[in-house]
């Protein structure tokens, strides 16, 4: 009997792991939600819910965290409907003229609105609003590919051409060479139980361009001479400024940690 | 005759001075305006290649960011925006450059 336990011990801790590690499991749908309420509340208007998965299927980070110049920290570009209307920040697609798809992409904020294009305004301003979204969660992903923890396999639906993200706006990008992709390297693990991390210059660069990691979040490449650790990337470090944030969670070890210990 | 070498006369080199003072003064804003732009677009649209750059011409880069950043500082308030977003974007691009020249003389 004492035998039986002790042999099913290690599969009762790893269930229990496995229990606890799924109450952390990110929704899907509020997975990289940014609420935008710097003078929204001010203004007497509802703050803004900024979806990330409708967002980065059509564009890619880098071009509207570096063309276009949203911070990568939250509420720290303090948008407001002035800057907007300017045709910066949200303005700078969303001016009621460009198209994506075919469909024009409504004007983000105006001074003088009848009241027919109020409407206009809870497509952004909707934070604690129901049934004001045009767009869904649930309608929009249904084509998407669905990974880890129900999340959204953002890798796979661009390798199957699924989304095809932009990385080129008229009048604000930069039209950069090809990239040079650096080759893929590993990092040691000091953890005996998590293999070493091998790390996709390929795949990152795809989406982020080189300048939107390094030198600002990666300021040397010389092997050995950052130490990485898992606190420093869930305090929202390195990995940390993207991963458990917009990028996959950090509770889905095996996607960098990929070869079996 | 006279009425053409008299008063209109005049106006019209009054208003040949004030064209000749204003005309390519506007020119210039103009090409000013696109012209920081331009620069822009030719020296941070090669960060993707930055790495297969030689010391040199990465030194030569930075050198244009730095000539640049002056001149966006000097955009008018009615391009503050502007001018912040570009300065942020030229200072990421210019970083880059440094940290690949870094790099370079590391492995060297």
């Amino acid at each position: 009997m004492v035998r039986k336990v002790f042999t099913l011990l290690p599969l009762l801790l790893c269930l229990q792991a496995m229990f606890v590690t799924a109450g952390n499991f990110p929704d899907p749908q509020s997975f990289g939600l940014v609420i935008l309420k710097n003078y929204s509340p001010r203004a007497g208007v509802a703050p803004v819910i900024f979806d990330h998965w409708l967002h980065r299927s059509l564009f890619t980070c880098r071009l509207c965290h570096l063309d276009v110049g949203f911070a990568m920290e939250a509420g720290e570009t303090k948008i407001n409907a002035a800057l907007n209307m300017q045709g910066v920040y949200c303005g700078a697609c969303h001016d009621g003229k460009k198209t994506i798809g075919g469909k024009t992409i409504f004007a983000a904020c105006a001074e003088q609105f009848s009241e027919e294009e109020v409407k206009r305004c809870a497509r952004c301003h909707s934070w604690k609003k129901q049934g004001v979204r045009e767009i869904t969660f649930d309608a929009f992903t249904k084509k998407l590919p669905v990974g880890l923890g129900k999340n959204i396999d953002w890798e796979k639906a661009g390798e199957e051409g699924v989304i095809k993200p932009l990385d080129f706006l008229e009048g604000i990008s930069v039209q950069y060479d090809t990239l040079q992709a650096q080759q893929d390297f590993s990092i040691a693990s000091e953890a005996d139980w998590a293999s070493d991390v091998i790390f996709s210059h390929k795949k990152h660069a795809l989406w982020n361009g080189c300048a939107l990691c390094h030198p600002g979040i990666y300021a040397s490449t010389k092997a050995g001479t950052v130490k990485y650790s898992m606190l420093q990337i869930f305090e929202g470090e390195s990995c940390g400024v993207c991963h458990d944030k917009v990028a996959f969670s950090l509770f889905f070890c095996q996607k960098c940690h990929r070869n079996p210990v | 005759m006279r009425r053409f070498f008299g008063r209109p006369c005049s106006l019209m080199l009054v208003l040949q001075f004030v064209c000749s003072l204003v005309l390519p003064g506007l020119g210039n804003t103009a090409f000013a305006s696109d012209d920081w732009k331009n620069e822009f677009n030719t020296v941070c649209g090669q960060t993707q290649n930055a790495l297969a750059f030689s010391v040199d011409e990465l030194k030569d880069l930075i050198a244009r960011c730095d000539e640049l950043k002056p001149r966006i500082k000097k955009l008018d308030d009615s391009q503050a925006t502007e001018r912040k977003v570009f300065l942020q974007r030229l200072k990421m691009c210019r970083d880059f450059y440094a940290f690949a020249l870094g790099t370079k003389v590391d492995q060297q």
